[in-house]
């Protein structure tokens, strides 16, 4: 107690007050100029606008890319010059995925400054996925241009398996929401396994990350992408109320399934051949309307017990905890804190609230998390009136192999004679 | 002929139009707080600063983007000076072992008796922050750290905000993104 006393002295001691100076202003004799302060200005204003533009150039020119012109080759194109310029010339920051964050904490925090640039690049991807499907994966975003160009195997992964993974993406982005409304972190941007390639820079705590990342991105197809990225789920749930759908051939579709085998992301689905089971699938329905109030239950209550491991991602939380465990060794923090001049009162405060909050986010965030599995579990069971093969806009990452693969649309494509035109 | 829309259309536009009402709604709500020009701009207040050396270790940039800014006009230009002289040293002068800074950043030149003027080499400055601690301590505490925007990579959340130990590090505007030190009145 007496060494805090003593330290807080000190720290008092040394910072100057602002009325005196230790040492008088120098009176020159001679014309002395005192050297200017003239720290170079941000970067010019336009430059986040830039990359707006760009970012809906790439969009447009993919959108017709994909089902005007049905290139792969250059789909492929623009996906390599957004890495340059989106990735490596712009270092990657900020990307429509970290966007989220600032974005929802200013619903909750009105202090915060947010730039409409950041505004934009969080909703014209989504507004495009809209009408257009998840063209912003496909070929415009540099973390999947990455994991793109990494892609060699096309192996198929089985349905529990993926399934299973697919919770990923909304529980992350439920983690990341209640991080960055209380203001704690921006947990996205901190567990980017590919930024710091970006940006050059590979002496990072985290470059594990990226190594395992970009093994796993030769193995599985765009494994960040399809379960992972919080921003990809918010594009497939939004895309599947879009107007355009993928199709490997718009017409004369001969339900071969070539499309189906090529797609590295399990995207294509069959073609309805059987009778839609209505009685075994309301059986499910009730099966699933029974358990949802009991998984609800249980979700809370995780929750509740979890909640406080995640608490000291919130620097209030964990000084605040350090500064009431007596076995806590002495660290640059507490010295800081004690010579700062925030009380212990309003830290008490400020960490309690913070608390409450991230209890509140994540107890709420669980049931929101169980709706929208039982809600997709529920999906599953309609009825999908589906008479040809096409691709899941959810799932689909427009990456135009399906074009490539199928028999027809290279027919259509070379202008190659149709078979029945051959035989008359 | 035009096609008749069928149901899962309708209800497609439905949903189409219920998800773009969400995000403009969403978007006048923050349209109408405090809004600013384009940016992350961070700055660290000067008066919070410790000094602790996290700037030059935490910056996902190396060199870090934080260096030493000198405020000529609180400075007492005086020969010893402890920001650039180490506590123990043989004598006040240029020689590279009287230097506190370990790079050899500040530089001393000889204005008129008994003035000298001490200027930061940025190109040097690796933000370690000790000759500003002796500043603070002994001096008049004019040389300071601080974020020089040309070299930030403006991230969305800053990595050295989140570690430095007083929370010094804020956002600021576009319109307004220095923090530096000025005489006060």
């Amino acid at each position: 107690m007496i060494l805090l006393f003593a330290i807080n002295l000190f720290m008092c001691s040394s910072s100057l007050s602002s009325q005196e100076y230790r040492f008088p202003q120098p009176e020159f004799s001679e014309n002395y100029q005192y050297p200017e302060l003239n720290p170079v200005n941000p970067e010019t204003w336009f430059v986040p606008w830039m990359d707006l533009i760009f970012l809906v150039a790439a969009l447009v020119i993919s959108f017709f890319l994909l089902y005007k012109f049905r290139s792969r080759t250059g789909l492929f194109i623009v996906s390599v010059l957004s890495l340059v310029y989106l990735g490596f010339i712009r270092k990657g920051c900020v990307c429509p995925v970290g966007s989220t964050q600032p974005v929802l904490q200013s619903l909750f925090d009105s202090s915060l400054i947010l730039p409409v640039t950041t505004l934009l690049v969080f909703l014209i991807p989504l507004i495009t996925a809209l009408f257009w499907g998840r063209i912003f994966c496909g070929s415009v975003c540099p973390l999947g241009a990455l994991q793109e160009l990494l892609a060699k195997f096309n192996g198929a992964m089985p349905k529990p398996v993926s399934s299973v993974l697919k919770v990923i993406p909304p529980a992350y982005l439920i983690l990341a929401g209640v991080s960055a409304l209380t203001g704690s972190d921006y947990l996205i941007c901190r567990f980017d396994p590919f930024v710091r390639l970006f940006r050059l820079n590979l002496n990072s705590v985290q470059l594990p990350l990226t190594v395992v990342f970009l093994i796993l991105s030769v193995v599985i197809y765009r494994p960040y992408c399809r379960f992972i990225c919080p921003y990809g789920w918010l594009l497939a749930m939004v895309s599947r109320l879009s107007l355009f759908k993928v199709r490997a051939v718009e017409h004369n579709c001969i339900n071969c399934g070539l499309c189906e085998s090529s797609c590295p992301a399990d995207a294509v689905t069959k073609p309805e051949t059987k009778d839609y089971p209505a009685k075994e699938n309301r059986k499910k329905l009730r099966l699933i309307l029974v358990i949802l109030p009991f998984t609800l239950l249980l979700a809370a209550f995780s929750a509740y017990t979890a909640a406080p491991l995640l608490f000291p991602v919130n620097r209030d939380i964990s000084m605040y905890r350090a500064l009431t465990n007596p076995l806590e060794e002495n660290s640059l923090e507490r010295d800081a804190f004690w010579g700062g001049d925030i009380s212990f009162e309003e830290l008490e405060i400020s960490a309690l609230k913070a608390e409450a909050m991230w209890m509140k986010g994540i107890i709420i965030g669980s049931l929101i998390l169980v709706l929208i599995i039982f809600g997709e579990m529920v999906l599953s069971l309609r009825n999908r009136k589906q008479n040809r093969y096409e691709a899941d806009p959810a799932e689909c990452l427009n990456c135009g192999r399906c074009y490539q693969a199928c028999p027809k649309e290279r027919v259509r494509k070379e202008g190659l004679p149709l078979k029945e035109e051959l035989e008359s | 002929m035009k096609k008749k829309l069928s149901r899962k259309d309708f209800l497609k536009l439905i949903g189409g139009g219920g998800v773009t009402a969400v995000l403009a709604a969403g978007s006048t709500a923050l349209l109408g707080r405090s809004f600013r020009k384009s940016g992350d701009y961070w700055q660290i207040d000067p008066d919070k600063c410790i000094q602790c050396d996290r700037c030059r270790t935490e910056c996902v940039l190396t060199p870090s983007a934080v260096k030493c800014i000198h405020a000529y006009v609180i400075c007492g230009y005086c020969d010893l000076c402890s920001g650039y002289l180490k506590q123990v040293h043989l004598e006040r002068s240029t020689a590279a072992e009287n230097q506190l800074c370990p790079t050899g950043a500040l530089t001393r030149t000889f204005i008129e008796d008994p003035y000298y003027q001490y200027t930061v080499n940025e190109d040097l400055c690796i933000a370690c922050g000790r000759c500003i601690k002796a500043c603070q301590a002994f001096g008049n505490g004019s040389l300071f750290l601080q974020i020089k925007q040309d070299l930030c990579v403006h991230c969305n959340y800053c990595r050295i905000a989140k570690n430095c130990p007083s929370g010094a590090i804020k956002k600021v505007s576009s319109e307004n993104p220095y923090m530096l030190k000025d005489r006060s009145l």
